[in-house]
């Protein structure tokens, strides 16, 4: 009788308990109606108490979430269109706006946000180069957006924690004409390279002919020396020798030559018998 | 809840109602419970077992939710094991962090336990085409190793962490890339970029406070678009061109120098042998002049004429003769001066010619007949 009774009070506290309390997670954060209007908001995680029937509660994820927006077509400075694909982190900061503001349905959330992001985004496109925004402005265009959405996005009780661009790209015609300056450019650094092989390699050759040369010059120099020498050392002996008797070095040396001269079948002599030599051609008798 | 904890049972005021004899006593308890056991256990052989009272009948309700109770408070016992952290939650409500070893967490639905594997590596690789600096477009293979580093910021900040951490890599990488030149990019700067990537991701998780820590980051890839890929691949063509030109050129420098060593040494040792052997043949003839003379004065006259003739002689006998004994040169004569030499050509050296005036055909062995026959005309 008693245990029953037990079980049966355990039974009802527990009804009654899960009743009248409901639990915030860690991750949300609730809002506390009675009937249908807003009591209370802004309710922190842990357990809490309500009045059944009268109370309902509404819990929302009070987590950074992430509006990862469809690529889309922007127009920078130059009229050039690239494709933009960017994410936003947000999470809600006033439960209460967030509520009023989007029904608490998270993809109305995500649309508003997308239109004024994009919109700021378009509008700093606009106003840069393809350059500025891809490397230069990248971080400020960012921080500048940040704070220009949480203005707008405050009224949806919503708070931007970070929009980041993750890609910027070129349209396909455009991607055309880049790959073919990139190209260009890369002709134009290897026709550098080249040249300055060819211009490296035409001094080394140089240099080395240049040594080549002056090396043979100074050995000819050298060996003309030698040979002035030789001739001189050579015509100071003959001077010597033949100075001795001038008549009769001019008689051998004659001589010498004639016989070195005509030493050939193909040296045509035509002759006249009245030379020393023909003393005795046409006569024996003493002279 | 005090009704649920049996260390405050006398508390409870319904137990108080019904065995309506004051606090309860411990070993009145105890010895229920032993009866019921018995009840249980012995089943009819036991005398007790006849006893059924009110008081019996509490006995077992309170055993049983003794039992129950424990039971319950026994699903809060866990471990935590090296390299994990344990994240108790009051009521969705973030409690406490748990460190490694046998723990108690008061149990479902007051607390609640989430284990995080702290030490497992997970990795993101991540393939995309990026515009540098210089207006380019590059083609990167990245991959990140993360972990968590802080388990309650981990679990409850995003609600994507993992798809968080792949926007995080390819917005840092895009702006590491979009800052960074082509050849940056693709040759010089690749740990460079890995570490500023790193960095900057790190950074952008931090600011989620995602609770992730990232261990490294690898450039795996990093090429130019496939458009592009034979430009790129001649610019490093080019460089080896380069240093293919300057090895060649060096190769020539590196033959022709040494050889015009050589052949400068050729020129100066000709040389130092033609003075040599000039000055040697001049002391020769020199001595041979002097001895000669010697002899010479001695006899002058007899040996001019002896030199003289000889030298004739030598002279006469090797080389092909015309004599012309004719007086007075108005005599137009007409020598075949072509034929002869064409004539001395033959083996044989033998020289046929006609004169013009004469029909014999002359024997050149014998010149003096030839001219014979001319002088007969």
């Amino acid at each position: 009788m008693i245990s029953k009774l037990l079980i049966a009070v355990t039974v009802l506290v527990v009804i009654v308990f899960s009743l009248c309390t409901y639990t915030v997670k860690e991750t949300e954060r609730a809002i506390l109606f009675k009937f249908g209007e807003i009591k209370q908001d802004d309710i922190k995680p842990g357990l809490h108490w309500k009045m059944p029937f009268i109370n309902n509660e509404r819990k929302f994820d009070s987590r950074i979430l992430t509006l990862d927006v469809q690529p889309d077509l922007f127009p920078t400075n130059e009229k050039k269109y690239v494709y933009v694909d960017y994410f936003v982190k947000w999470r809600i900061d006033n439960v209460r706006d967030y509520f009023v503001a989007t029904g608490g349905l998270e993809e109305r959330a995500n649309s508003r946000l997308s239109q004024i992001t994009k919109d700021d985004l378009r509008e700093e496109f606009a106003k840069r180069t393809i350059k500025e925004t891809v490397s230069g402005e990248r971080a400020d265009i960012m921080d500048a957006l940040v704070i220009k959405a949480n203005i707008a996005s405050k009224q949806l009780g919503i708070q931007i924690v970070d929009l980041r661009i993750s890609r910027i790209d070129y349209t396909d015609d455009i991607s055309e004409s880049v790959y073919q300056r990139m190209s260009a450019g890369r002709d134009r650094v290897a026709k550098d390279f080249r040249a300055r092989g060819k211009e490296s390699s035409e001094k080394i050759r140089a240099a080395a002919d240049r040594e080549r040369q002056i090396t043979l010059a100074t050995a000819y120099k050298t060996s003309e020396q030698l040979r002035g020498d030789g001739d001189a050392t050579a015509a100071n002996i003959y001077a010597q020798a033949f100075g001795k008797d001038k008549e009769f070095y001019t008689l051998t040396k004659s001589l010498t030559a004639y016989k070195q001269t005509f030493n050939s079948k193909n040296d045509i002599l035509v002759l006249e018998p009245n030379s020393q030599f023909f003393r005795y051609f046409n006569q024996s008798k003493p002279k | 809840m005090p009704w649920n904890s049996p260390g405050n049972k006398n508390d409870d005021p319904w137990n108080k109602n019904s065995n309506n004899q004051g606090p309860p006593d411990l070993d009145e308890i105890f010895q229920n419970l032993s009866r019921k056991f018995g009840g249980i256990f012995g089943g009819k052989g036991g005398g007790s077992s006849a006893a059924p009272s009110g008081g019996n009948a509490a006995g077992i309700g309170l055993f049983a939710l003794i039992v129950a109770g424990l039971i319950w408070a026994s699903t809060g016992i866990y471990t935590i094991t090296d390299g994990e952290a344990g994240v108790i939650l009051q009521f969705g409500e973030y409690k406490e962090l748990t460190t490694p070893g046998l723990h108690w967490h008061m149990p479902y639905p007051i607390e609640e336990l989430q284990v995080v594997d702290m030490q497992q590596v997970r990795s993101s690789k991540h393939q995309t085409t990026m515009l540098t600096k210089d207006e380019n477009i590059v083609e990167i293979i990245l991959a990140a190793q993360f972990r968590i580093k802080d388990a309650p910021n981990y679990l409850f900040n995003l609600r994507d962490p993992i798809v968080t951490v792949k926007q995080a890599m390819e917005s840092a990488i895009r702006e590491v890339a979009g800052k960074s030149t082509v050849d940056f990019v693709l040759y010089e700067g690749l740990e460079v970029i890995s570490s500023n990537t790193k960095t900057l991701m790190q950074e952008i998780l931090d600011r989620y406070n995602s609770g992730i820590e990232v261990t490294t980051l690898n450039l795996e890839k990093t090429q130019p678009p496939a458009q592009v890929q034979n430009a790129f691949d001649d610019v490093i063509k080019s460089r080896e061109d380069l240093e293919r030109y300057i090895e060649e050129a060096e190769a020539y420098a590196n033959t022709i120098v040494p050889q015009s060593r050589g052949e400068a040494a050729r020129i100066t040792e000709e040389a130092t042998a033609y003075k040599e052997a000039i000055v040697s043949k001049a002391e020769g003839e020199a001595e041979r002049f002097e001895a000669l003379l010697v002899e010479y004065n001695k006899a002058p006259e007899i040996t001019r004429e002896r030199l003289y003739l000889e030298a004739t002689q030598a002279v006469y006998s090797n080389t092909t003769k015309i004599m012309m004994d004719v007086e007075g040169s108005n005599n137009l004569m007409y020598l075949p001066l072509d034929q002869l030499m064409q004539n001395n050509r033959a083996p044989s050296g033998s020289v046929n010619f006609g004169s013009p005036s004469s029909t014999s055909t002359t024997d050149n062995t014998n010149p003096r007949r030839s001219t014979r026959g001319r002088e007969a005309r």
